[in-house]
């Protein structure tokens, strides 16, 4: 009986197996890249229906974060601020700086009317985690490590994935992103070079020591527990 | 002891089997669904579908733009993300409890007590609890009515202009108002206000549950008794004010701070919440309860009495004499005026006849039919479906020429009304209320009337030509009125606190004038051949005004564990008597009028007396309340508004099937297969009671009960608990009243949604927290009720945790049993696993879906789409559709993720609360020092207190504890080390964090039964 495949149909079998192997060595690469938050969030760069820079605000005007994020110490969300914060120095009848500007009229709008303005949103964790703010900058995190530099900004950017592992690194791992208190929204302050510049470098001799010793003393141990943001 | 759930449990039939064997026999097959919606295969089919399409391109990837609305102006105090709460009253029947209402951004989302309120210290009901429920019924009024046409509002003032300009013409001659009981002084203000600027009006105060008024309220305080008669009256539950009396009760039976416990007897028709808490019970028809009283009062004044129940008579008696001014006797207000001044006789306090400035609804009636009212405003209530059946109240109100209704719903009442108005909620409203003993509270708005609803005040305001319109400026005027104080301060302190606890004036009872008092006698009973009708506000939607709150219709009834439906409730003697078993619809025939009614046999009903819980049977008002249960109004009339003997009873021989929950999640199912069945059972002790006696002589008692673990050993590794605090729980039994409020106030807090009945009957309910309720003793005498509430018992060696192949279920540092919704892909081992039977699975998306949108149980259906099921002859739900209510979504805590179908859930012993607790002290320790040291470590501990799950904030009796069980000195701790404290399960060495306390009932030596004492008969007695 001849035989029913020819001898190199054998070879068949082999390079189907390599083919697989590869494809899926090619997918499985491909997906943990461009399917994490790593690809598909950093870099989102919205725009806002008033290009309100962060550049101009937190960085050359020096205005501190809490100003217009009033909340952000005592409650879960950092607020975006109301309509009415912005008009403060915006208001043609008050301070009147750009009030003129027709890149500000959505805000004139939006106070004269009493419908408020819709920003988009640049950061979003997924419904079921429960992020807060408070317990963050409380502790000694500082914007700046979720955030970026911001206020180097002139459209907010989503600089940090933002992704479950990202979260679980600094809760294992929190001292590198201690700080003193008092520069937690002094997002230019580098810990490696500012520190003697810090009225705390007295009690410790660098940013590390510091953030250990706080640490410690502060009972700081982040939770990795599901429910601790899963509730 | 045995313990049993149901008399199907009891005789160990085929049907308590079912339940006890499956653990899903929920899950027979697959539900049906309308035509366009996939049924999960399909729906399985197109996901792989889909799933398939999207791996052709990754652009899907990015989420869709969000937006971010801040406020155009933040109100100062609002912080976003945190609850604020406001001091407010619920008025429920002209009682008054203060509460406080959390807001999330200015939506009410949960009702807590308020501590400083004498009325709730803290602690507050079911109803209370559901209230912010009613607030977003998207079935409520929205719209001006004039007949069926929309009006506007402006039509609306005009309307009311020229009808308080034509009254004042003519001295408000022909003008009537029927109104429900506000409790409210500044309504009483503005009664005052018309009897003197219209004084020919007539004003007439009814609810259907408050009794006949033929007596003054007596007002009574149950911590200053010790031993206490309650005739025919469930005082814990349904009648006077429930929680302050639960809270003083249980405060008398505090038996390891005083070292005393006060003796409730109970004596009633039915088992009521306060009947299981009884130490002694008696089960006796309503219309006998006269007799009682009467020979009671002839016992303790030390005459001779005769009888069938002479000796317990006596018994009673003797104790009351034993207790002199700690006596006290509680009598019912369905009950007749002889059995009140029987009561009054031992009391030393003769209640007042009361003849009210307002009139009776007869008087009204008979007013309209004289044609002496041409103008009747009706406010509140729902006088067409509840006002007594003789009265044909409907026809009545459609006689008059011009009325005018104040209804949160349009419902039977606005049906035959010319105009109607939409009331506002009291989270929108803005007046006062009074509590029984004069405290007045506040009530004001969470939020603005959603539907432009006006409040009582307001409509009475403009049509009595009242000097304000306003319901502010006129709640300001009867603050002022009161306490003589118009100064913003005193104002302010008010609104902040919610209580005036200074100034307290009673409500006026003044009475005068005689009762004429029907006599009684012990031949005026009921039998087989004319067995006696009890009519009862129910025990989830009270008289019907709750009807169609779902989180209500579906809260168990505390005894008999019903759902959705009332039911003729009847003793098995009875059943047996007419051939009928729960299920069977019968006719109930009286004075000319029947309802058809399907029966429900329960043990502890006293022979030949049927109850009809009250408030059922709704035709208009809603979604939910239509179609559910039967009317009980429709037999009760004027002359038998509690109730009367020798009604008719005829089976009819068709089936109505009832949801009830009471052999759902049965735990220790054991004794249903070992041959050493009873043994077992007996060993297991789920329930720990003795009494006081037992108690006394060994503290330590209930943990002698029970099987033991052998060894504390464990076959796998439990996690490590390392957490600073240790999170556990306590339950006392003794304590617990079984009240439901703790059900709700779940329910409430954790976003738990409703099933529907027919997903009930499928043993579907999502309740977190259920209270089992099981009876015990073998006899219809001698049955005692007990409650325990049941939820999840976080165990350290969880049995649901090494069967979760998706690690879904996983253990916390600080001693939770953590279920991870995101992870959960619904196998639904954990619930399998579960010894106590506490994990509940989404089998659909309930909290998308409308419950019950046409379905029914029985009825033909809408649509033709609904057809009885083959097996067990029920519709079809109809579920999923239309989307959820936008409305709805507002009621929800922002703070709890809203669980999605597919996933398992269970009590998380408040999470959202723990760790909002938990940020709140690491916040205020920020950078300093840590508070504790734990295992020789700096660590942030939450004070003991700092944290109250929804159930134990809500409990009226305070019977819960939580907190830290590290910490030897927090209140938990203490209470975990009690002699009294159990594990239910321990024999399972599954070490739960939940402990429960025994219970003790103060036993009188002199009457033989015990709750260890068995009674001669087999269980088959009772079939």
């Amino acid at each position: 009986m001849s035989n029913l495949f020819p001898k190199n149909s054998n070879q068949i079998a082999a390079a189907l197996l390599v083919g697989v192997v590869l494809l899926g060595g090619l997918l499985t690469l491909g997906a943990s890249y461009y399917l994490t938050p790593k690809y598909s969030r950093v870099g989102y760069t919205p725009y806002q229906p008033i290009p309100y820079s962060h550049k101009i605000h937190a960085g050359m005007l020096g205005l501190d974060c809490t100003y217009c994020h009033t909340n952000v110490k005592e409650a879960p969300h950092a607020n975006v601020p109301s309509t009415h914060v912005c008009m403060n120095c915006h208001d043609p009848a008050k301070g009147n700086v750009k009030g003129d500007s027709p890149l500000l009229a959505p805000l004139r709008d939006a106070w004269k009317t009493g419908k408020a303005m819709d920003w988009v949103r640049v950061h979003k964790v997924p419904d079921f985690v429960y992020f807060n703010h408070q317990i963050h900058v409380n502790r000694g995190v500082s914007c700046v490590s979720c955030h970026g530099r911001v206020d180097e900004m002139d459209q907010v950017m989503h600089v940090q994935p933002l992704s479950m592992s990202w979260c679980l690194d600094c809760h294992r791992n929190p001292e590198p992103n201690i700080r003193p208190n008092e520069l937690v929204t002094n997002l230019n302050w580098n810990p490696a070079k500012d520190w003697f510049v810090s009225p705390l470098s007295q009690f410790a001799d660098s940013q590390a020591v510091y953030a250990k010793k706080v640490a410690h003393a502060s009972g700081l141990k982040p939770p990795t527990n599901c429910s601790a943001c899963h509730r | 002891m045995n313990y049993w759930r149901s008399i199907g449990d009891l005789v160990k039939g085929p049907g308590f089997l079912r339940w006890a064997q499956d653990e899903f026999p929920q899950m027979a097959d697959e539900l049906e669904q309308k035509p366009d919606v996939p049924s999960r295969r399909r729906f399985l089919q197109l996901m792989g579908a889909s799933l398939a399409m999207a791996g052709l391109g990754v652009s899907g990837c990015r989420r869709p733009e969000g937006k971010i609305v801040p406020y155009n102006k933040k109100p100062v105090d609002v912080v976003l993300g945190k609850g604020m709460y406001y001091a407010t009253t619920f008025v429920l029947a002209g009682r008054a409890v203060g509460v406080l209402a959390e807001t999330h951004e200015g939506r009410p989302t949960k009702i807590e007590g308020n501590p400083l309120h004498p009325a709730s210290r803290g602690g507050t009901d079911l109803f209370a609890q559901a209230s912010v429920l009613d607030l977003y019924d998207p079935d409520r009024s929205r719209n001006f009515l004039t007949g069926k046409t929309v009006a506007d509002r402006e039509a609306f003032v005009a309307m009311a202009k020229s009808l308080a300009i034509t009254l004042k013409e003519t001295n408000g001659k022909g003008l009537a108002i029927l109104s429900e009981d506000y409790a409210s002084p500044a309504v009483e203000m503005l009664f005052d206000h018309i009897r003197k600027t219209l004084p020919e009006a007539i004003i007439c105060v009814y609810e259907p549950t408050a009794g006949t008024r033929d007596f003054a309220p007596v007002r009574y305080d149950l911590s200053q008794a010790d031993v206490i008669v309650a005739l025919d009256c469930d005082l814990l539950g349904t009648e006077d004010e429930g929680s302050r009396n639960k809270l003083a009760f249980a405060a008398g039976r505090a038996v390891d701070q005083t070292g005393k416990m006060n003796r409730l007897y109970v004596v009633e028709p039915v088992p009521t919440i306060t009947g299981a808490a009884a130490d002694h019970r008696m089960r006796l028809p309503a219309s006998l309860i006269p007799a009682l009283a009467q020979d009671l009062a002839a016992a303790v004044a030390g005459g001779p009495i005769g009888g069938p129940h002479a000796a317990w008579i006596k018994t009673v008696a003797d104790d009351l004499i034993a207790a002199g001014k700690r006596g006290l006797v509680v009598v019912g207000s369905r009950q007749p005026g002889a059995a009140q001044v029987a009561a009054g006789q031992i009391n030393k306090r003769i209640p007042l006849f009361s003849e009210n400035a307002t009139i009776s609804i007869s008087t009204l009636a008979e007013a309209i039919r004289g044609g002496k009212v041409q103008t009747l405003l009706i406010l509140g209530g729902n006088p067409a479906f509840n006002a007594p059946a003789d009265l044909a109240m409907a026809a009545i109100i459609r006689s008059v020429p011009f009325t005018l209704r104040l209804g949160l719903h349009e419902d039977e009442t606005s049906a035959v009304c010319t105009w109607h108005i939409p009331a506002a909620h009291y989270l929108e409203s803005w007046g006062d209320a009074r509590a029984t003993d004069g405290t007045v509270s506040v009530i004001q708005p969470m939020i603005e009337p959603m539907f432009g609803g006006l409040t009582p005040l307001e409509l009475l305001a403009r049509i009595s030509g009242y000097a304000k319109n306003d319901a502010y400026e006129i709640t300001r005027d009867s603050f002022a009125k009161l306490t003589g104080l118009m100064n913003q301060d005193a104002w302010q302190a008010f609104l902040q606190e919610g209580v005036l606890n200074d100034i307290k004036i009673p409500r006026n009872g003044n009475a005068t004038g005689n009762a004429i008092l029907a006599t009684f006698n012990w031949e005026s009973g009921p039998s087989a051949d004319k067995p006696e009708i009890c009519f009862a506000a129910d025990a989830s939607i009270f008289d019907g005004r709750f009807a169609n709150n779902g989180w209500l219709q579906e809260c168990p009834d505390p005894v008999t564990k019903l759902t959705w439906d009332n039911a003729a409730i009847v003793s098995s003697t009875t059943a047996k008597y007419f051939k009928v078993d729960t299920g069977d619809v019968i006719r109930i025939e009286h004075d000319g009028r029947s309802v058809e009614a399907p029966v429900y046999v329960l043990p502890g009903v006293a022979d030949w007396s049927i109850t009809l819980p009250l408030g059922y049977g709704r035709i208009k008002g809603g979604t939910l309340c239509k179609d559910t249960g039967f009317d009980a109004y429709a037999l009760r009339t004027t002359s038998a508004m509690g109730f009367a003997v020798g009604a008719k009873i005829t089976p009819t021989g068709r089936k109505y099937p009832l949801a009830t929950t009471q052999e759902h999640w049965a735990i220790d199912l054991n004794k249903h297969f070992a041959n050493v069945a009873d043994v077992q059972a007996k060993e297991r002790a789920l329930i720990r009671e003795g009494s006081a006696d037992e108690y006394q002589k060994d503290p330590g008692f209930a943990g002698k009960m029970g099987e033991h673990a052998p060894i504390r050993l464990n076959i796998y590794t439990s996690p490590k608990l390392v957490g600073a605090n240790q999170w556990g729980m306590t339950i006392d039994l003794n304590a617990c009243v079984g009240c439901n409020a703790c059900t709700l106030a779940c329910q409430a807090e954790n976003n738990i949604p409703i099933v529907g009945k027919d997903e009930v009957i499928r043993g579907r309910e999502m309740h977190w927290l259920r209270l089992d309720r099981y009876f015990s003793g073998d006899d219809n005498d001698q049955v005692k009720v007990t409650f325990e509430p049941m939820a999840c018992q976080h165990c350290e060696n969880a049995p649901c945790e090494p069967v979760c192949p998706v690690n879904a279920t996983v253990h916390s540092p600080e001693g939770l049993n953590e279920m991870v919704y995101n992870r959960c892909i619904g196998t639904r081992y954990c619930s399998n696993n579960c010894p106590y039977k506490v994990r509940r699975f989404n089998f659909f998306d309930w909290n998308k879906g409308t419950i019950r949108e046409g379905g029914d149980a029985t009825a033909a259906t809408k649509d033709g789409n609904i057809e009885p099921h083959p097996t067990r002859g029920f519709s079809r739900p109809q579920l999923m559709q239309p989307p959820m209510q936008e409305m709805l979504k507002m009621a929800q805590n922002p703070n709890v993720t809203v669980r999605m179908r597919g996933v398992m859930e269970k009590c998380t012993y408040c999470v959202q609360r723990i760790e909002g607790a938990k940020i709140a002290a690491r916040s205020a320790v920020g950078q300093g020092p840590a508070n504790a040291i734990v295992n020789g470590e700096p660590a942030v501990k939450v004070a003991d207190g700092a944290i109250m799950t929804a159930c134990q904030q809500v409990c009226p009796t305070k019977a819960i504890l939580f907190g830290d069980v590290s910490d030897p000195a927090s209140k938990v701790s203490l209470a975990q080390k009690h002699p009294r404290s159990y594990e239910v399960l321990e024999h399972l060495n599954v070490r739960p964090r939940t402990r429960y306390l025994a219970k003790i009932r103060n036993l009188n030596p002199r009457l033989a039964s015990s709750p260890k004492e068995p009674s001669g008969k087999t269980p088959a007695d009772h079939l």
